[in-house]
């Protein structure tokens, strides 16, 4: 199966089954967690079979809050998305670890700070942010989940029942708006995908 | 137990076993028009299309929570699927299927798990751990900082890997 891409001319990852590259930045997300034998870990989506087996054989406690849905729900309803943010009711200092597999790119810089700012909240001071982003170019306007395969290769998986409006915004935009956090190791990939490790200042 | 009526699922049935009462095929459905508040204690699989509040134990048998069916209570059973709507939580010795359809509010305990794409969920998730944690070295460095947890991460530039520059 493929799907379309913004871009042309260059190598693009078409095949969602197949893996597209290897990350560094999981593998070292995943092994900070591993450190810890009571390691709490939220993926705010979107819900991915293949990523919550593989951190909760991995992590004493994997909390899964899709956002997407949640966001989806709002805009297919009408209602503003800020109220979405009250699922995310989690005390403070909860996580070792945040997952955020492109869910900045469908909020707007406010909806960003927001959510980062209650990212900061809910992690331990120790704790990481996984952000996943595609950055200033446009991959394609397909949300797609970042499946994890073996060996910390990660592909795309399209989310067809999903619909959000996709807002791509420069790397060094980003790191603005992240202000409360400190970058441990990022990395883009060929097909213009960024991964950000942050943790908290 | 209230037997399958003429045309609808509207039921409660055990389906027959002649071999034994609990045979591994024998289970019951609970139709999409019945609504129960209470405890369900059984030793055969059940299937909810209906309406249930309150805790179900299954122990060795298997939980469908159907398409239509809503669920509000603490499940304990061999394994369970999702495919409606439950909130409460979870505790399977085998597995636990969430199907795309379903929507999901509290804890799985289990000793595996699938998550179909699309699924609504709000869950904590706990697995039998294939090993207890890996003895991952920690970096000399940060064994000198371990009295401070933020210590522990020495900051590097933001694209200290891969293509620098190229998506700055």
């Amino acid at each position: 199966m493929k799907y379309d891409t913004a871009l042309s001319g260059e190598d693009r990852i078409t095949e969602p089954d197949r893996p597209h590259h290897t990350s560094n930045v999981l593998k070292e997300f995943t092994e900070r967690l591993e450190r810890s034998q009571n390691a709490q870990l939220l993926d705010l989506g979107p819900v991915c079979g293949e990523n919550i087996n593989f951190f909760a054989k991995r992590v004493k406690r994997l909390f899964v809050c899709d956002m997407f849905l949640r966001l989806d729900l709002a805009c297919r309803r009408g209602l503003p998305t800020t109220n979405v943010w009250q699922h995310l009711d989690y005390p403070p200092l909860s996580f070792d670890g945040i997952m955020l597999w492109g869910l900045i790119d469908y909020l707007d810089d406010s909806e960003v700070r927001k959510l980062l700012d209650l990212c900061n909240t809910m992690l331990k001071p120790s704790g990481t942010l996984l952000a996943v982003v595609q950055g200033e170019f446009t991959v394609t306007s397909t949300i797609n989940s970042y499946v994890i395969a073996d060996n910390f290769e990660v592909y795309l998986r399209p989310q067809p029942h999903l619909s959000l409006s996709l807002r791509t915004r420069h790397n060094r935009a980003l790191l603005t708006i992240a202000a409360p956090f400190t970058p441990i190791k990022s990395f883009v990939s060929r097909d213009g995908i960024g991964e950000i490790l942050l943790r908290p200042k | 137990m209230l037997k399958k009526t003429s045309k609808d699922e509207t039921f409660m049935e055990s389906t027959p076993s002649i071999i034994s009462p609990v045979s591994p095929k024998s289970h019951t459905v609970i139709g999409e028009n019945i609504s129960i508040e209470g405890g369900i204690h059984g030793k055969e699989n059940l299937v909810i299309e209906g309406s249930v509040k309150g805790n179900i134990e299954l122990e060795a048998n298997h939980l469908t929570v159907g398409a239509k069916g809503r669920v509000e209570g603490e499940i304990q059973a061999d394994s369970v699927t999702v495919q409606g709507r439950l909130t409460g939580n979870i505790k399977a010795s085998g597995k636990v299927e969430i199907t795309k359809e379903a929507d999901f509010s509290g804890e799985i305990r289990a000793r595996s798990i699938s998550v179909e794409d699309g699924a609504m969920l709000k869950a904590v998730i706990e697995l039998e751990r294939e090993s207890q944690i890996k003895a991952v070295p920690e970096p000399k460095a940060k064994a000198v900082g371990q009295a401070s947890p933020l210590s522990q991460d020495k900051p590097t530039s933001a694209m200290s890997e891969g293509v620098k520059g190229s998506n700055p």
